[in-house]
């Protein structure tokens, strides 16, 4: 490969694979679109092995519009993880819901193209189009079940709130452009290393962080998500909560930590009010859900606001624990989504809390199964939550925001009722009616097993990762 | 008042006006055809700024292609609608509150910050250096511009494409 390329080796082998899986679309078999999705899985296996390779180089490539940091590559792994997994669900998925389409892979790939990109990004510019990229692909999944009603409720309200956000976020990108000249994420910290508290660059970073905020779903850009993830497949619902929310990350912390740090105090505290209104929000709400895709996305609210405690914590320690509890919550969230996926009632998919009662007599392993990635989401030990959490509410305390911590924690406790509602509908409900029964589905228990393995993994070793989390940040606090 | 001062102040009243009468008329058409108006008076300002390709891609691709792509679909859902379309404001006491809170603060921001007063010195055939920017420093966001679009494609055809 051409040296100038190899910083970008995770985004070539995506980018190839897309390609190959546009051209295979076209050939026979048109009935069975499995292969498709086989293909697409082998290429983001060789993505993260790249990622995996590449770990510990740096360089910039394309006059310095996209870089190579050990940053980037760890928000590629947390990437490649997520996607996998959403890939290994849909496999089975996409059958049983007559929706087989080679378009969905595709799909899928692009935006994955665009959450990578977004983690290499090093200029306003790329950030913009890598959004733009991943936003696109996923109205469209958002949609893809065309037959249900809810599907086009879902794609059109994420597309023109999406929309509307990315409106915000160009305003930004044109007011830092004429503060600063320029669009490169070094130069603009350099411009603001001179003049901190430049008005143009302030109301940017502002409006910028709008179109972030509506990218993590942070509130008060949160409206969409529960009913979105409600209308969309559940397997796009997951790769929304995991793989979009990561790539907003990582464009959020490098221009947070990076390019601006020169202001960290004005957007601290304008973060310290948004961490707490999103865990509250986020939390409160979803007590009072019965759906469960709908629970999910106001428990995914709340998780966005703890990432935002270690955003406001900083240093090696608070950015660090976010890249570590960004993996943690995929992995739990994305198996969360994984078992509703897999459970059907009556040939609809289980969705109600009251599809759950009597689930752990007949069907244990998956009971047990859902009600680990409900613990880790709570925050219990041993599973992954708890040292997740932990991380970050003691960065927060070690920065000297106690009570940031203490809503956090409190938080935690609120957040608990409902995921063990959950818990307690499948073992101490009986089932009425109809039976809920799983699908057949070997990629499915596959991708369940990958990510309990993640969550016990980084629950009884987290160590090592947080190491690399922590290098990871290194050279952007540098 | 200089000639350009002149031309600033005539083109900013067009463009308020004209953007003004998109939201409040009733006949959707004519909302259009404001639209067009404001569209061409951006235009008009760019050029103004003397960035003549900026202004010539606001008029092909705004004035031209989007209006267009507007007016099609207008005739086509009220085809398919049997009925005129009309623009109701139901929404206008929450929808200009936001505005206002959007805007008030973008003006204390933009009143505050130091601006240039004269214009920096423009050198050179500005189209030909936006050209050779794209096509070398820009290279990589411009090629991303193409899978955006082949991505959009894709999208666009799997929804309108009909069940086999």
């Amino acid at each position: 490969m051409d040296a100038a390329l190899l910083p970008l080796a995770p985004l070539v082998v995506v980018a190839g694979t897309t390609v190959v899986l546009i051209l295979l679309d076209l050939l026979p078999p048109r009935t069975s679109k499995v292969h498709l999705g086989v293909v697409a899985l082998v290429g983001i296996v060789a993505t993260l092995v790249s990622a995996l390779f590449l770990w510990g180089r740096a360089g910039r490539a394309f006059s310095g519009v996209v870089v190579l940091d050990n940053f980037a590559l760890f928000f590629d792994v947390v990437i490649c993880y997520a996607v996998a997994l959403v890939l290994l669900l849909s496999l089975d998925y996409l059958r049983r819901n007559g929706m087989e389409r080679g378009e969905y892979y595709i799909l899928v790939l692009f935006a994955t193209l665009g959450m990578l990109l977004m983690a290499h990004a090093a200029d306003l510019i790329v950030i913009f189009l890598a959004l733009e990229l991943m936003s696109l692909s996923l109205y469209v999944l958002a949609g893809f079940f065309q037959a249900r009603l809810t599907a086009a409720e879902s794609a059109m309200k994420y597309f023109l709130l999406g929309a509307f956000a990315t409106g915000f976020f160009v305003y930004g990108i044109a007011l830092i452009y004429g503060a600063a000249g320029t669009t490169a994420l070094d130069r603009v910290g350099a411009a603001l290393g001179s003049a901190t508290r430049d008005p143009l660059l302030l109301i940017g970073l502002g409006l910028l962080l709008v179109g972030f905020g509506f990218k993590i779903s942070s509130v008060p850009f949160h409206m969409w998500a529960p009913d979105v993830y409600e209308g969309a497949p559940t397997s796009v619902a997951a790769l929304i909560a995991t793989g979009s929310k990561a790539a907003g990350f990582a464009g959020l912390l490098r221009v947070l930590l990076s390019t601006f740090r020169g202001a960290q105090p004005d957007w601290t505290a304008l973060l310290w009010v948004l961490a707490v209104l999103t865990m509250t929000v986020g939390n409160v709400v979803a007590i009072a859900q019965s759906n469960l895709k709908r629970m999910l996305a106001y428990s995914s609210i709340a998780h966005v606001g703890y990432m935002l405690v270690g955003v406001v914590a900083g240093g090696p320690l608070g950015a660090g624990g976010v890249l570590f509890y960004l993996l943690v919550y995929s992995f739990a969230t994305a198996g969360a989504f994984g078992v509703i996926l897999l459970l059907e009632r009556g040939r609809q998919e289980a969705v109600n809390q009251d599809d759950y009662g009597g689930l752990a007599a007949r069907h244990p392993v998956l009971a047990l199964t859902l009600a680990l990635f409900l613990l880790s989401l709570i925050g219990m030990p041993p599973t992954a939550g708890f040292a997740g959490k932990f991380y970050l509410f003691g960065a927060a305390v070690r920065s000297g925001y106690i009570w940031l911590a203490v809503i956090a924690v409190l938080n935690s406790a609120v957040a608990a009722y409902y995921y063990l509602r959950v818990i307690v509908y499948m073992y101490m409900r009986d089932q009425e009616g109809v039976p809920t029964e799983p699908a057949p589905s070997f990629a499915g228990r596959l991708a369940l097993g990958i990510a309990l393995w993640g969550v016990f993994q980084l629950g009884l070793m987290p160590a090592p990762v947080l190491d690399l989390a922590q290098a990871a940040v290194a050279p952007l606090l540098r | 008042m200089s000639l350009e001062a002149a031309g600033f102040w005539g083109l900013a009243l067009v463009l308020l006006a004209s953007s003004l009468a998109v939201v409040l008329s009733r006949n959707l058409f004519h909302s259009v055809l404001y639209l067009a108006l404001a569209l061409v008076a951006t235009a008009g300002v760019f050029l103004l700024l003397q960035a003549e390709f900026l202004a010539a891609v606001q008029i092909l691709l705004y004035a031209g292609g989007v209006i267009t792509i507007v007016v099609f679909a207008i005739v086509v859902t009220e085809r398919l609608v049997g009925e005129r379309l009309t623009q109701t404001n139901r929404g206008m006491v929450t929808g200009g509150l936001v505005s206002v809170t959007v805007l008030i603060p973008i003006v204390i921001f933009v009143t505050r910050a130091k601006l240039p007063r004269t214009a920096p010195p423009l050198v050179g055939d500005l189209t030909q250096a936006i050209g050779r920017e794209l096509l070398t420093r820009f290279v990589l966001p411009f090629e991303l511009l193409a899978v955006l679009f082949l991505a959009a494609l894709l999208g666009a055809i799997f929804f309108a494409r009909k069940e086999e």
